[in-house]
């Protein structure tokens, strides 16, 4: 019997939630031979996201509970039923996940409670690139269920110290083998995406931010320079936040809009396999979050970070935080006008002319970022670090 | 029951049935909004100590402890001593002083609490405010009396803290032990 994990997802708003945990799920069945259980609560989200990954192969909307890619997803419904059956199998799992610190059920923290095995509960928490995480990683947070019960904090990052990042085996080769396709690449990809009749640009650009004031600022500046370029924006915040400059109420899906050199097309919210190729093959890629943010650091093309926004601030030092490790080594011009555009888009100033510092610098930052993706390739990704913690941690509570 | 927010360095928190003295309680911003907690705890039994994080709104089972007012006389490494009033010693350890070490110093008058478990003095509460002399700091800045703009100073037992840059070398403050902040001058 291969060993058995819990995860528990609430999507707060956004795909981030179970963009996180569907993609661990994923390769905890497909690279560690473990099943899962994936219980999410916004079960309609749920469906619009698998829809997505499974694109040609309807999911039936009636269901409660699908297996996909192996992964068995379950609603988690907002009354949770104190049956017994379900409580004592989540309850057997050799590891329960609940992603960023959701709140399990109380009758599976009951069940919990009455194992006679020892059970590893981890939270698994939002990626930061702050100091303090250092601290925190997998340090115990007892809750009086049981002895036997260990719940820990696990923080994903960016030094060895921390549980990593989420990383596919193969998915550095597959960007390899995707930018090395070159001219071809792109024009497949724009066919792909239904816009075989444009040509390609001289910089293609993708955009998955949240809603920004800065968004109409630089695509102002894009639209008056010198070159042509081309910008993907899934559906979603991003189109959104672009309507008024487009001059249309709701971007759909399949427009495509030219403002002087810039020609701007709304594509369908793609897999997430469809997305690295995405990132790949564009030459500067606006990500938010934490998902993008990861996977475009894999793609190791020039980048920029829409942190999740905060009423009162705090996630500026987030960002500046990561910029510290982000940009050492890199020349103080290029690394300037990096910290600029992004501090500036995050604060949702006017960037126009930060974006005219940064894009004479793409070049040196694709560089820099390539170097960047090799050293964060150093270190074990999030899934390998999860489950060796796991072991080692119920190897130290066995009675 | 307390939030992890909640609970101040120096209360106890029953875990498996143990009490663990929080000797510190810091508090981080995850993603989100959401906070996280990171306590340093000691087992107030067998003296173990360990670190251990929460989500900011999980509820910990504190315990309320027997207290005692004391002045502190005098540090006998590793021991400080405190006097009771009715001039008994009580002696705790450097560690268990973690919380309050900063304001420790020679002659001060406060009335401070001692906190008992099982008849052993396991920390030492300050007063929520304390007055203090400035030992050192630079000169004050000329014409700023607002208070916002702030400088370093150094207390007589050689703790630093930022001060309005109107205060000077020999002035009283007012601290906020629980914040750890200068609050305002005083007059003495």
């Amino acid at each position: 019997m291969p060993p058995r994990w819990t995860i528990f997802c609430a999507m707060i708003d956004n795909f981030g939630d179970i963009g996180v945990s569907w993609r661990l799920a994923r390769q905890l069945v497909g690279e560690k031979g473990i099943r899962v259980d994936l219980w999410v609560d916004d079960w309609a989200g749920a469906l619009q996201f698998l829809q997505a990954q499974t694109p040609g192969a309807p999911l039936p909307a009636s269901a409660k509970h699908l297996t996909v890619a192996g992964v068995d997803v379950h609603h988690w419904p907002q009354n949770w039923p104190d049956d017994d059956s379900v409580n004592t199998q989540i309850a057997e799992s050799q590891c329960v996940v609940e992603t960023f610190g959701c709140e399990l059920p109380d009758a599976v923290k009951r069940s919990m409670s009455r194992r006679a095995e020892p059970l590893v509960w981890i939270n698994l928490e939002y990626l930061s690139a702050e100091d303090w995480v250092r601290g925190c990683h997998g340090l115990p947070s007892p809750q009086n269920l049981s002895p036997l019960i260990r719940k820990y904090f696990f923080f994903p990052g960016f030094e060895p110290a921390t549980g990593g990042l989420l990383r596919e085996s193969g998915l550095l080769m597959q960007h390899q083998a995707w930018q090395a396709h070159g001219v071809p690449g792109r024009q497949q990809l724009l066919f792909d995406l239904g816009l075989a009749s444009l040509a390609l640009p001289e910089l293609l650009v993708s955009v998955f931010s949240y809603c920004s004031a800065s968004m109409v600022s630089w695509l102002e500046a894009l639209a008056d320079g010198t070159e042509t370029v081309l910008c993907l924006v899934p559906e979603g915040k991003a189109s959104v936040s672009m309507a008024a400059y487009l001059g249309v109420e709701n971007p759909v899906v399949g427009s495509v809009h030219h403002r002087g050199v810039l020609t701007v097309a709304v594509i369908p919210f793609r897999s997430q396999d469809d997305y690295d190729q995405l990132l790949s093959l564009c030459d500067f890629n606006i990500v938010r979050g934490e998902d993008s943010f990861v996977r475009a650091q894999w793609a190791a093309k020039p980048f920029m970070w829409h942190i999740y926004p905060q009423d009162d601030g705090v996630h500026v030092g987030k960002l500046e935080a990561f910029a510290v490790r982000y940009l050492e080594g890199l020349d103080p011009k290029t690394a300037g006008a990096w910290a600029r555009f992004a501090r500036g888009w995050n604060l949702g100033e006017d960037c126009a002319e930060m974006w005219h510092y940064l894009r004479p610098q793409l070049p040196d930052l694709h560089q820099h970022t390539q170097e960047w993706q090799k050293k964060l390739a150093v270190m074990p990704d999030l899934a390998t670090n999860l489950v060796n913690f796991e072991t080692f941690t119920k190897l130290s509570v066995s009675p | 029951m307390k939030t992890a927010q909640e609970i101040r360095p120096g209360q106890v928190i029953m875990i498996d049935g143990s009490p663990w003295k929080v000797q510190k309680n810091e508090f981080n911003r995850a993603g989100r909004s959401s906070a996280i907690n990171k306590m340093k705890l000691k087992n107030i039994l067998n003296g173990m100590q360990t670190e251990t994080t929460f989500k900011c709104d999980d509820k910990l089972e504190n315990i309320v402890l027997e207290q005692k007012e004391v002045t502190y006389s005098y540090f006998a490494d590793p021991m400080y001593v405190f006097v009771d009033t009715e001039y008994e010693q009580i002696e705790i350890e450097k560690d268990d002083m973690e919380n309050v070490l900063e304001y420790i110093e020679d002659g001060m008058e406060d009335v401070c609490q001692a906190v008992f478990y099982n008849d052993k003095v396991i920390s030492i509460d300050l007063p929520k405010n304390i007055v203090r002399q400035i030992a050192y700091t630079e000169p004050s800045v000329r014409g700023d009396t607002s208070g916002k703009v702030t400088k370093t100073a150094r207390l007589n037992n050689g703790h630093e803290l930022q001060v309005s840059a109107f205060c000077e070398i020999g002035d009283y403050i007012e601290i906020d032990t629980l914040t750890g902040e200068y609050k305002s001058r005083v007059k003495r």
